[in-house]
């Protein structure tokens, strides 16, 4: 009991100064759809401070059951979130939620629709009537039958509903009766809610979840398509907000970390790392950088490996030089004991000498360091004549034109001044600016045509359901068909016949997939805009590069040629623009095999030819896959040729010509068979499956194009792509009827027991209520 | 369950096996909270909630009452239990050999997941209630068998009670303060009382235990009611998740009943050995980009419902609970 309403108690005192209680304030409520969002908001409101309460010690019973529902809910709040991102795709993962939802939701519709609904319609009895009590605690009416406040009910309502119920008009304790019988019909349908739900409440979740799989998909997928549009659309902009200084940073850590350093090989090789584009070779940017960066004249400093060579080229002369001495006998010199490369190695280090910077004198100072160990150890030898030391003396006394101080001061040295400095913030930065561009193509690419979660992965999908639809496939069709391919050849011919004789159904079949083909072109790449702006990126980008020093990175992007509109091949702007056409083609030329194949169905019986051949190319249509060309249909050249002559060379049957012009697919459609004709069917050699176009190769002359590309031309295997659809949509189908029909025989049965309900089955002896 | 106690009637219908008194039942009774009575308890639940109340209730007895409503409400959650795990696996056989195998993994690990929610739900509830009890000597799942006296609804009906199962703190509103007091020759009626304000610091030998204690109790019992439900969804959420790992479906390749030249043993083996894996890639995420802290960061929840409830529901109230201004005790009431 709140504080509050005892307080109204203490002030509420009557004439003689007794406290006498509040009068009540329960009610019924009254639910409709337009008090639905208020009572909602007053729910979560008074969820939240029974938690609060809860917290404190403070909650009563019917608190704490509210409570109850809020774990509930995050409970499975916790599990949709948890698996949403155990899931691949956005679609599965935005499925756990509506899971949930739809999880909820079927537990708060069933007892509505199984049970309330049809009980108000036979009994006139609303049994999940909700009233709110003095405390303002809202709960069912019925839901404890040993108590109900039946004051809430006027007399005027009970008896409407006593007259739906056909209780006798004039009976004593007309209310009474009536409302045992409520109570009786309450129970009985709590019960059937408790007995029902059960059962009904994953199966109708499943079935929501089934119906919303599409439109969610659907919605999802045009959202992402319409940002992948609007991106690509302003990309440069977007870049410019985009772009993260990522190579710039890495090269100022670069140089701020070896500033006094000389560039060496390693720093080198670093620096070309991080400048570099991503998938190219990094060759380019060394070539690149090597002519772009200044080396400091006068200044030189020593690798390891010139340092090696230095040494070694003491040592050799030693070692060669053969001295006759006095006695006339040629001696060979111990190079070894002259040069001695751990000592020098020792100067070396004292001296801080290798990958150090020095000017000529200072260089030469050095030089002579190395030069006093030599004196020193030919000092040091025995059995010498001083004619011996000295003409071994004389053998390292070039000076600075010696060819060993030559090698010490090969290297210029590579420094980090102000001008390489500069040069190489400035490179950094136009990468960063290119790459930030470049994301925003590749972004595009990907959504559209990359592989998992993009646009084209769901206009596969779509088409695989929808030729279903436009070939009339019957649930029976779908379920028999959808054992075997060859069970699909059998049905599709038959299929493809009965289109090809129909008008009708011809023209409403190549219309849709006329249709379809332009949605495709139109959502993936309309206008051809994608490789325009490609185009115009890595063209610009060439020229910024060259301006730059970036002569060879620049032709790696668009190739040695000066005439923009040139694609060439090899370039980094063909990879883009072949790529992302390539992935169209596929599915475009599957679409295109359909109307080609249907179209030739129509033609046949006209054709002048054997009907052996036209019942092949027929079967080739349907069911032939890229291997079953590559090899040219299994039959002599000549007869591979004529095949592919009747598929293909022919014009169009009037219909379809009209057809597609009138989707201003002709043009198009036309160029692929002319293309089919030329690079599938001009094969000299019956002998020479799947080999690949070389220039270099003279034997595959015959074939200017790979067998990729061939296959691309042809489309995919019709009796696969249906075969598959079928296999999909029989799943559904099956779980439909394992799941659905339960469902609809619970639904049935629960409607059903209602018209028993609240008759009085009182047996001889009984007792009256 | 409903038991008969017409005294004239020697024959005894009752179901208790044990060979309890049926004066046992003649008015309300405390009973143990110890592993065999909750069985016996939840044994006599569930039949009850799939025979006797369901046919009760579909015949609109007028002893219908709220237990019965109640209780009837485990037969969705079994039912429903069954048929998710119907609805993800009943169609896979009528799927093609390679759709069937993935479809029968997922709908393996779903069924999984149901099993798991409710093991999870069920046994994390002790994670508060035993602490809680350690703590304060507050049981607060301490059980009752309550006796039920109905209307007959035959006038040959000697059979007229039923015993119902309740918890003496099931209602914060109205806790069952009366069975809590010692009906034991040679013992203080308020030595319950007096055990807990002692374990809880309010002293020894207080005049009126009972009434110093009752609030705190209450309070007690609210908070553990919430730190209970709150984290036993999150412990179910975490049991859903570890049924949707990965190294589960080396056990459901070679999961069996049969016990032929140790099949049986051998498949509890890999359940072991796909338990502790699955918990150790719930926790590294091993194979998931994003969810690589997600189970993390359930767990966590999870865990931390648990110590935050029971440190909650231990800690010393802000104020004194007993509450003295509600009544002016010098006042005159009248009741209606």
């Amino acid at each position: 009991m709140s504080v509050n309403s005892i307080q109204n108690s203490i002030t509420n005192r009557n004439d003689a100064g007794y406290v006498r209680p509040s009068p009540p304030k329960g009610r019924l409520i009254k639910s409709d759809i337009l008090g639905a969002p208020v009572l909602f908001a007053e729910d979560i409101g008074y969820k939240a401070r029974a938690l609060k309460h809860a917290i404190k010690g403070t909650a009563n019973d019917h608190e704490l059951g509210k409570i109850n529902d809020l774990g509930m809910f995050a409970g499975g709040l916790g599990i949709a979130s948890y698996l949403f991102t155990r899931r691949p795709v956005l679609k599965s993962r935005t499925m756990e939620f509506i899971g949930l939802g739809s999880f909820l939701a079927s537990m708060l519709v069933w007892p509505q629709v199984a049970v309330r609904l049809p009980a108000r319609l036979i009994h006139g009895v609303d049994v999940q009537q909700k009233y709110e009590d003095s405390f303002g605690r809202k709960k069912l009416f019925f839901q404890d039958p040993q108590y109900i406040p039946w004051d809430l009910y006027s007399d005027e309502d009970i008896n409407k509903i006593g007259n739906r119920m056909r209780v006798p008009k004039d009976i004593p304790n007309r209310r009474e009766a009536i409302q045992a019988k409520m109570k009786k019909v309450a129970v009985q349908n709590n019960t059937l809610w408790m007995l029902t739900a059960g059962f009904a409440t994953p199966i109708m979740s499943a079935l929501i979840c089934n119906r919303l799989e599409k439109p969610v998909e659907n919605y999802l997928k045009n959202r992402q398509n319409k940002k992948l549009e609007a991106n690509f659309e302003d990309f440069e902009q977007l870049a410019a907000e985009r772009k993260k200084p990522a190579r710039l940073n890495a090269v100022k850590e670069l140089i701020k970390k070896n500033h006094d350093n000389p560039i060496n090989k390693r720093i080198f090789d670093e620096m070309c790392q991080i400048l570099t584009l991503d998938g190219m070779d990094i060759r380019y940017m060394k070539q690149d950088l090597n002519k772009a960066l200044s080396f400091t004249e006068g200044k030189y400093h020593v690798t390891p490996e010139i340092f090696d060579n230095f040494a070694d080229s003491w040592h050799k002369r030693f070692a060669e030089f053969q001295l006759c001495d006095e006695d006339g006998i040629v001696r060979p010199i111990e190079a070894d004991k002259i040069i001695k490369k751990s000592e020098l190695a020792k100067i070396a280090e004292d001296e801080k000498f290798i990958g150090n910077i020095f000017t000529e004198a200072e260089m030469f100072e050095k030089h002579d360091k190395f030069r006093n160990n030599v004196f020193e150890n030919i000092k040091k030898l025995t059995d010498v004549s001083d004619y011996t030391r000295e003409m071994l003396e004389s053998l390292v006394d070039g000076g600075k034109n010696s060819s060993e101080f030559k090698i010490l001061t090969q290297n210029n040295a590579l420094m980090f001044d102000s001008d390489n400095k500069a040069k190489i913030e400035k490179i950094a930065d136009m990468i960063d600016d290119f790459e930030s561009k470049r994301a925003g193509i590749i972004e595009f690419k990907t959504g559209k045509t990359g592989r998992g979660d993009t646009v084209i992965a769901k206009l596969w999908t779509d088409m695989q359901s929808d030729v279903l639809r436009i070939f009339e496939f019957s649930a029976e069709d779908i379920e028999k068909a959808g054992v075997h391919e060859t069970a699909m050849l059998e049905k599709l011919t038959q299929k493809f016949e009965m289109f090809a004789c129909n008008k009708e159904k011809y023209n409403n079949a190549v219309s849709k997939l006329a249709q379809m083909f332009v949605k495709v072109r139109k959502t993936l790449n309309d206008d051809g805009k994608y490789e325009e702006k490609v185009k115009n990126l890595f063209n610009e980008q060439a020229k910024t590069f060259k301006e730059g020093g970036l002569v060879k990175m620049a032709e790696r992007l668009t190739g040695p040629s000066e005439d923009p509109e040139k694609l060439v091949k090899g370039s980094m702007r063909h990879h883009y623009e072949v790529n992302f056409k390539e992935r169209i083609e596929d599915l475009e030329n599957t679409i295109r095999r359909m109307w080609n194949a249907l179209d030739f169905f129509k033609r046949a019986p006209g054709l002048n030819e054997s009907p052996e051949n036209i019942a092949y190319a027929k079967e080739l249509f349907l069911n032939a896959a890229n291997s079953t060309y590559e090899c040219k249909f299994n039959c002599s050249s000549e007869a591979y040729k004529t095949l592919i002559r009747i598929m293909y060379a022919a014009p169009y049957h009037t219909d379809t010509i009209a057809i597609l012009e009138k989707n201003n697919l002709l043009k198009g459609a036309q160029a692929l068979r002319e293309d089919i004709v030329k690079l599938v069917g001009n094969h000299t050699n019956e002998l020479k499956p799947h080999h690949i176009y070389d220039q270099a190769l003279e034997y595959a002359v015959d074939s200017k194009v790979s067998s990729q590309r061939r296959g691309r031309l042809i489309g995919n295997k019709l009796t696969k792509l249906f075969f598959k659809s079928s296999q999909a949509q029989n799943n559904t189908n099956k779980w439909l009827k394992v799941v659905g029909i339960p469902g609809a025989i619970l639904l049935g049965a629960t409607i059903l027991a209602q018209f028993s309900f609240g008759k009085d089955k009182t047996k001889k002896g009984g007792l009256n209520d | 369950m409903v038991l008969p106690v017409n005294n004239i009637n020697s024959v005894n219908f009752t179901a208790d096996k044990r060979g309890e008194k049926k004066s046992v039942y003649a008015h309300d009774r405390l009973l143990k909270n110890n592993f065999p009575t909750r069985a016996r308890i939840a044994i006599d639940k569930v039949s009850s909630a799939f025979t006797i109340y369901p046919a009760k209730g579909l015949k609109g007895s007028k002893n219908s009452n709220f237990y019965e409503f109640l209780t009837l409400g485990i037969v969705p959650y079994v039912a429903g239990s069954l048929t998710l795990m119907g609805v993800f696996n009943a169609a896979n056989k009528h799927f093609p050999p390679a759709d069937r195998r993935t479809a029968s993994m997922l709908g393996k690990k779903l069924a999984a997941g149901v099993l798991f929610y409710g093991l999870f739900k069920g046994l994390s509830k002790t994670l508060v209630t035993a602490p809680v009890h350690a703590l304060t000597g507050v049981d607060t799942e301490v059980p009752y068998a309550k006796v039920n006296y109905e209307l007959p609804d035959h006038i040959n009906d000697t059979d007229i009670t039923s015993i119902e199962y309740h918890k003496v703190f099931e209602s914060v509103d109205f806790p069952r303060w009366d069975l809590l007091y010692s009906g034991k020759p040679g013992q203080a009626p308020n030595a319950y009382y007096d055990k807990v304000a002692k374990k809880l610091g309010m002293g020894d030998n207080l005049k009126d235990s009972d009434q110093e204690v009752k609030p705190r109790i209450r309070e007690i019992v609210t908070r553990t009611n919430i730190a209970k439900s709150i984290s036993s969804y999150l412990w179910a959420a975490v049991g859903v998740a570890l049924a949707f790992q990965t190294p589960w479906e080396k056990y459901f390749n070679i999961m069996t009943l049969k016990f032929k030249n140790g099949a049986f043993k051998n498949s509890m083996r890999v359940f072991g050995q796909s338990f502790k894996n699955s918990a150790k890639t719930l926790y590294t995420g091993a194979d998931s980009e994003l969810g690589k802290h997600t189970g993390k960061v359930l767990l966590f929840l999870a865990a931390a419902s648990t110590v935050l409830g029971v440190l909650n529901a231990v800690r010393n109230p802000d104020k004194p609970s007993k509450d003295t201004t509600v009544i002016d005790k010098g006042g005159k009431y009248v009741t209606a």
